[in-house]
């Protein structure tokens, strides 16, 4: 195992009570360490965690490896030349990168970090995780080293969408998103924001009342709730939904990481959807990541007189976006499957539940044949039918049951 | 000169007025003459009076018989009076003990030899005749058995005219009428209520527990089915499972009863108590008068008067007229109904519990994978559209029934005898309604149907973790209030069945498969 310098009793202690399950404590140190020493977005930081694991590529760096040693632990650790060389010259591009972590790196403010976010309860979430969004390995070498978390994290379990916009947004903007999270809540999708004033603000509210799941991806440090006016709605999304930041406590919310911040919430969503725009605003940044990504991208129209709009309007009209005027639009620019939304909806079902629907099947059975086929009492499948009507899984048809196929 | 008084009632609806009946001899030119705003049937009782005076032994007086009908204000009708007039006229003319005339209430229809004849109205009346004061009440004999219904009065049945006299103090030989046979009303309602069990229903269990919930919670109910479902066998098994009536309910039905002639196959009056809960089944030509109630000039209680305490099943329910379905709307939200007609105005009790059947569209071939319909869209639409959104938001229970199979048939018959009979569903039900009774007392209401929204949401409070999807629905407005509503007041009659204290999410579930689309016959 490689020598980190540190004890191994001094890194149970630093990332004590900071893990959100069953990682290695090394691993934690690792990827903490990373994250405080790097700004969000440093390519090179993730070629070097992503080639050699982040423990290893840590203990090089403590270690001062050569650039010739460094590029010899990634071939064997099965990258090739043209991998290494992503950024061009690796010798040249790992002293410019050094140059860059030589001021932090330092053990101090890890620990600091560290004992900061034990006092907010919260936790770190690191890309060994079984709990790292899958998504955003699309970031490749930009994917964040860590994410630190507040609240919990299985609401970056369930798929989904972010929502942008103006921080000045008008009723009518308010509207359509309301309209938007209650299509994805009724799909079980999550809501994915900034929790900036405006548009993103009410999609967060929204999804609260809702109670569907919600990530606010903050630009600065979780120990500062920013904006200040939001800091309300921003503690009850910690309780009821999920705060993320690519930051340490401490660190303040600068121009360049909110921008990076928008990166994060295109990788995040299966797909991004902006409410109103200005013409020049953030939320034509986040549009501009989620394009790189390969995301959709839905936009809702607005009058032409109103400044709000103007970006929306351009979105469509340079055919960046799609047109988005309700709910229904944006579930199928998200564009599931049948078979994904009834996986994600099969998961809240009951025992019971999932029996009658597989006896359900496709064929329209009468209840008696469901009775038959399931083996379930009168009062069992008259629950089971009920519930999973509500869910609108199934639908009355031709005097027995059928597998509702319109949810997409 | 002697004024003699007696005193008979007057009754509009199911309120009696007690009417003094005065009478006066004069020595003027021979004459009768009757006043006090007495209707045409009224008037002709001068000529039975006379008649059926003369044929009982003894002679009015040559003179000017005066009779006045105090208070002269209120509307009078029918030929109850009779009785009245006719011992008021003997005692002017001094043949009778005017203090045992007056002391009395005289109920009854004279023929013209003598002989007394029934009259509607008779258990209405003397409840009216007992809260006015009156301790001692003479009926026709053929009225004897409803009148005795009511407790705490001196009732005497009579057969003549003669024998009345006697008691007031005459001496007059009573010819004994010719025996009249008089169909017996216990035969008939046996007939109705005994003879049918839900055992007798086949391959229909899904139906048979929506019933049960029914009964148990008064809920409304909507029954949709191609001909042949079993959905009037169905019906008609609903008042087998509900338990009988308490003695202040089975009295304001039977008095209902009492007030029209002719009702149940017997001629006049009834002659017990209606212990069982009525069970009405219109014909959907009926008019709107025949089911609401009305009449020309005076009120008359419609078959939702009859039905009240039980059942009024609507079969073929989109081929009445549509005036008559938005007709209900009122009594089913209030319980009673107000008739108002030119002879003054009538409150009749009208708490049904409504049993609708339809086809699913005009050929009532649709929603069946087996048959094929011929209905245009637009016709099934607009045959779904027959019942209004109003009317269906009142029904709680709405099922959609498919004819049982041959082969389900053999099958269920094999098993025949495992199936529960009306007897034992009657009695869970009996149970769940003393749950919820316990758990409104003090409240105006008795069964989960009757609970209003926001006491069921505010007072009723259901564990969060239970509701938690319905919730969800609601926020997300998949979900009416009203359906919401409908939801919880049938999770808390299953949860009375099933003897729980508060439903859980079994009985939500359940609850939402009872509660069916919010019109089932729409297209799909």
């Amino acid at each position: 195992m490689t020598d980190l310098k540190v004890s191994e009793k001094q890194i149970r202690e630093v990332v004590s009570d900071l893990g959100v399950g069953g990682e290695d404590a090394k691993e934690l140190f690792a990827a903490m360490a990373w994250s405080v020493w790097c700004e969000p977005g440093d390519g090179f930081a993730g070629l070097l965690t992503q080639g050699l694991g982040p423990v290893d590529a840590l203990s090089c760096e403590l270690g001062e490896a050569s650039p010739v040693e460094v590029r010899r632990r990634l071939i064997d650790a099965g990258r090739d030349a043209a991998w290494i060389e992503s950024f061009g010259d690796f010798e040249s591009g790992l002293l410019q990168a050094r140059a860059r972590w030589q001021s932090r790196k330092a053990l101090a403010p890890v620990v600091a970090a560290g004992d900061a976010h034990r006092q907010l309860a919260g936790s770190l979430l690191t890309p060994s995780s079984p709990l790292w969004p899958e998504q955003l390995a699309d970031l490749k070498f930009n994917q964040p080293l860590a994410l630190w978390l507040r609240g919990s994290v299985r609401h970056l379990e369930t798929s989904g969408v972010s929502i942008v916009g103006s921080r000045n947004a008008t009723n009518y903007g308010e509207r359509a998103t309301n309209e938007l999270v209650g299509a994805l809540a009724s799909e079980s999708l999550s809501v994915i924001s900034g929790g900036a004033y405006g548009i993103d603000a009410m999609a967060h509210r929204a999804a609260l009342a809702l109670k569907t799941p919600t990530v606010a991806v903050l630009a600065g440090g979780l120990d500062r709730l920013y904006p200040v006016g939001n800091s309300s709605l921003l503690q009850r999304i910690e309780s009821e939904g999920l705060l993320v930041s690519e930051m340490e406590p401490g660190v303040a919310p600068s121009k360049w990481r909110f921008l990076q911040r928008n990166r994060l919430i295109a990788a995040l969503g299966v797909a991004t959807v902006v409410v109103e725009a200005n013409w020049r605003s953030g939320a034509i940044n986040t549009v501009t990541h989620a394009r790189e990504l390969d995301r959709p991208v839905g936009a809702v129209p607005g009058s032409i007189q109103s400044p709000t709009s103007a970006g929306c309007n351009q979105l469509i009209r340079s055919m960046k976006a799609e047109l988005i005027t309700n709910g229904k639009e944006l579930i199928e620019l998200v564009g599931l499957s049948f078979e994904e939304v009834d996986q994600i909806k099969r998961a809240g079902l009951g025992q019971l539940e999932v029996r009658a629907l597989d006896a359900i099947g496709f064929d329209n059975p009468s209840e008696r044949e469901i009775v038959a086929d399931s083996g379930l009492s009168v009062h069992e499948l008259t629950m089971a039918l009920g519930n999973l009507d509500l869910e609108g899984l199934i639908e009355r048809a031709n005097g027995g049951w059928r597998r509702r196929r319109s949810t997409v | 000169m002697i004024v003699a008084k007696s005193y008979g009632i007057s009754l509009l609806g199911l309120a009696g007025t007690p009417i003094e009946i005065e009478a006066e001899i004069s020595s003027n030119l021979p004459n009768f003459v009757l006043v006090g705003l007495p209707d045409a049937s009224l008037t002709e009782a001068k000529d039975r009076v006379r008649s059926a005076t003369n044929n009982s032994g003894f002679t009015l007086p040559g003179r000017r018989i005066t009779v006045n009908l105090s208070p002269a204000s209120v509307p009078k009708h029918g030929s109850g009076f009779d009785l009245a007039i006719a011992v008021a006229v003997l005692t002017a003319s001094g043949e009778l003990n005017p203090k045992s005339v007056a002391e009395a209430l005289h109920l009854g229809e004279l023929a013209l030899d003598g002989s007394l004849r029934p009259i509607a109205g008779v258990l209405p009346s003397l409840l009216a005749a007992k809260r006015a004061g009156f301790s001692r009440a003479i009926v026709p004999k053929q009225n004897l058995a409803e009148a005795l219904l009511v407790n705490d009065m001196d009732i005497i049945g009579a057969g003549s005219l003669g024998e009345v006299a006697n008691l007031h103090g005459a001496t007059v030989s009573v010819r004994t009428p010719p025996n009249k046979e008089l169909i017996k009303v216990e035969a008939v309602l046996e007939d109705q209520s005994q003879k049918v069990d839900i055992s007798d229903v086949i391959g229909q269990d899904f139906a048979i527990d929506a019933l049960a919930v029914a009964a148990a919670g008064g809920h409304h109910l909507l029954m949709v089915g191609p001909p042949g479902a079993g959905k009037t066998m169905l019906a008609e098994r609903l008042p087998t499972l509900l338990p009988d009536l308490d003695l202040e309910q089975a009295l304001e039905t039977t008095a209902v009863h009492s007030i029209v002639a002719g009702r149940n196959r017997n001629w006049a009056g009834v002659s017990e108590l209606m212990v069982r809960p009525p069970f009405e089944a219109p014909h959907h030509t009926s008019s709107v008068a025949a089911l609401v109630g009305g009449g020309m000039g005076m009120p008359r209680p419609g078959l939702i008067s009859f039905a009240n305490n039980g059942v009024l099943f609507l079969d073929e329910a989109p081929e009445f007229a549509q005036p008559i379905l938005e007709a209900l709307r009122q009594p089913l939200e209030s319980g009673e109904v107000l008739i108002n007609r030119s002879a003054g105005s009538a409150r009749f009790p009208a708490r049904f519990q409504l049993v609708l059947a339809a086809n699913p569209c005009p050929c009532g071939k649709a929603q069946s994978s087996k048959r094929d319909c011929k209905c245009t869209p637009q016709q099934k639409m607009r045959y779904a559209a027959k019942l209004s959104g109003p009317l269906l938001d009142r029904i709680d229970i709405r099922l959609v029934i498919q004819p049982a199979s041959a082969v389900e048939i053999a099958i269920a018959k094999e098993n025949q005898g495992l199936g529960l009979t009306s007897e034992q569903l009657r009695n869970s039900v009996a149970q769940a309604r003393c749950r919820s009774a316990a758990r409104l007392a003090g409240t105006p209401w008795k069964l989960n149907s009757q609970v209003p929204g926001p006491y069921l949401r505010r007072q009723m409070t259901i564990d969060k973790e239970m509701r938690v999807n319905l919730d969800r629905k609601l926020e997300l407005g998949e979900l009416s209030m009203r359906g919401y509503d409908r939801c919880l007041r049938l999770a808390w009659t299953l949860a009375d069945l099933a003897g729980d204290a508060k439903p859980n999410k079994e009985h939500i579930g359940r609850a939402l498969y009872l509660r069916g689309k919010d019109n089932p016959m729409e297209v799909t």
